[in-house]
């Protein structure tokens, strides 16, 4: 690229018209223009599906992982990817990685106050007996994951 | 005339115009209905091309991340950037300063968070709001710098009206040292397949941040300084491009180091790869045909650094 080539980036800039939710609105998925792959697209309600291919001695391997992950009784679609390692990353933190979902959902409500506010009391908000939850986090999030 | 890139650190006048620059961008409304600014779009622009996923069968290679695409994109939206603040600033000759995280990365834990590049002169420090500097938050002060556009935890983006957060040292105790960088520096391919996030030999993937032991590099940077820096909107936060000038600055030593290794996949690779292959288009904003990547490779009449020579 010339100097001349990058001034015509001065101009304004144009961007498409796009649903911005009010402050403290949930657009569910709204970012994304392009969801095949995760569970949404697959009808896989609430869920998330991450998609691993190998081959292997002339065999092709497929591996799909789908979550179902709610916090507080309501669902979270945090667009999961599965590594070849194991190890995950989320679009709602795009540089972490984690070693399990749980420790995804743990991170999403650090880094998302204004959707999870920290209760520092151990208030379960899920409105179940908080004495279910045995590792004593109070926020009710779990997942389950399908292999 | 290209021109040259400094060490924010090292020039209080490339500090000083870029803290006035954000601010006038910030200043300046792009979109009347959704009071957003000019630095908001590049908000924006960033949060849709990391959600347009490439090839759209997968959610973890995007049009500029977990990617070949990486560099390029990221250098085009710096450029983009520079030449929206000569605008605003008028001044031809503005160049983005960058922030050599690797050097802060030498020190001690302690020592990284009493940087400089905190100080309430240059980009202020950290708190949930930002409370000192130029970007501090300032309820009783409608001009004070404000976060406007969010994406929530499920992927929709949103309009609020916040001050800007940083957590230093909170998720990750220290930046990436020099050693690193230059060992990331030192490989000579620059990606291979399986095109994402699993190479440990390859430039792109290291300089990213995803090997050898995530997170590295780059993303170590967005995790270190957390707060706005982790979400998708991150370029919310100056900081931002501080961190990627000095990841572009690793690519352009790396191309000097390896004049021989090209950019890869060739455009021969298969169509699952498009956006990432070397003359595929890269994601725009700005009315009129897109640049390519391989228009990323060059740009030495755009703008240089002062000094590549940290990274070995």
């Amino acid at each position: 690229m010339k100097a001349s080539e990058a001034d015509q980036f001065k101009q304004a800039p144009r961007l498409p018209d796009m649903p911005l939710a009010a402050p403290g609105g949930h657009a569910h998925g709204g970012g994304a223009e392009q969801g095949g792959g995760h569970g949404e697209a697959g009808g896989h309600e609430h869920g998330l599906e991450s998609i691993r291919t190998a081959t292997h001695c002339g065999h092709e391997i497929v591996i799909k992982t789908c979550y179902e992950i709610t916090v507080d009784g309501k669902p979270l679609a945090p667009h999961m990817s599965v590594n070849d390692d194991g190890s995950l990353n989320t679009h709602a933190l795009p540089e972490y990685t984690f070693s399990s979902a749980v420790d995804v959902v743990k991170k999403i409500i650090d880094a998302y106050p204004d959707e999870y506010p920290c209760d520092e009391q151990g208030h379960d908000h899920s409105g179940k007996d908080s004495s279910s939850d045995q590792q004593g986090h109070g926020h009710g999030g779990h997942t389950h994951e399908h292999t | 005339m290209a021109v040259t890139r400094t060490n924010i650190l090292k020039s209080n006048v490339a500090r000083d115009k870029f803290i006035k620059g954000v601010l006038l961008l910030k200043k300046e409304i792009a979109n009347a209905a959704q009071q957003t600014s000019t630095w908001d779009s590049f908000v924006i622009w960033h949060y849709q091309t990391m959600m347009n996923f490439t090839p759209a069968s997968q959610s973890s290679r995007n049009s500029a991340h977990r990617g070949p695409v990486f560099l390029p994109w990221h250098r085009f939206m710096l450029i983009a950037l520079e030449r929206q603040f000569q605008r605003v600033l008028n001044d031809a000759t503005f160049a983005l300063p960058y922030w050599a995280w690797h050097q802060d990365g030498d020190l001690t834990a302690a020592k990284q968070l009493q940087s400089p590049l905190w100080a309430k002169e240059c980009m202020g420090g950290t708190g949930i709001p930002v409370s000192t500097g130029p970007f501090a938050f300032k309820a009783s002060d409608p001009n004070s710098f404000r976060v406007r556009v969010i994406n929530n935890s499920s992927g929709g983006l949103s309009l609020t009206n916040r001050g800007l957060r940083r957590t230093l040292g909170q998720d990750i105790a220290t930046l990436p040292a020099t050693a690193k960088v230059k060992a990331a520096v030192a490989l000579t391919k620059y990606d291979e397949s399986d095109w994402n996030v699993a190479s440990t030999t390859t430039f792109r993937n290291v300089s990213e941040g995803w090997a050898p032991s995530p997170p590295a590099s780059h993303n170590r940077v967005h995790v270190w300084v957390g707060g706005d820096m982790s979400p998708g909107t991150s370029p919310n936060d100056p900081v931002f491009y501080l961190n990627h000038c000095n990841v572009d600055r690793m690519w352009a030593a790396w191309q000097k180091k390896h004049p021989g290794s090209p950019y890869l996949p060739a455009d021969s690779e298969p169509a699952s790869l498009l956006g990432h292959r070397l003359s595929d288009p890269l994601k725009s904003m700005f009315s009129g045909a897109p640049p390519k990547i391989k228009d990323m490779l060059n740009v030495s009449t755009v703008y240089t650094y002062d000094t590549l020579t940290d990274f070995g």
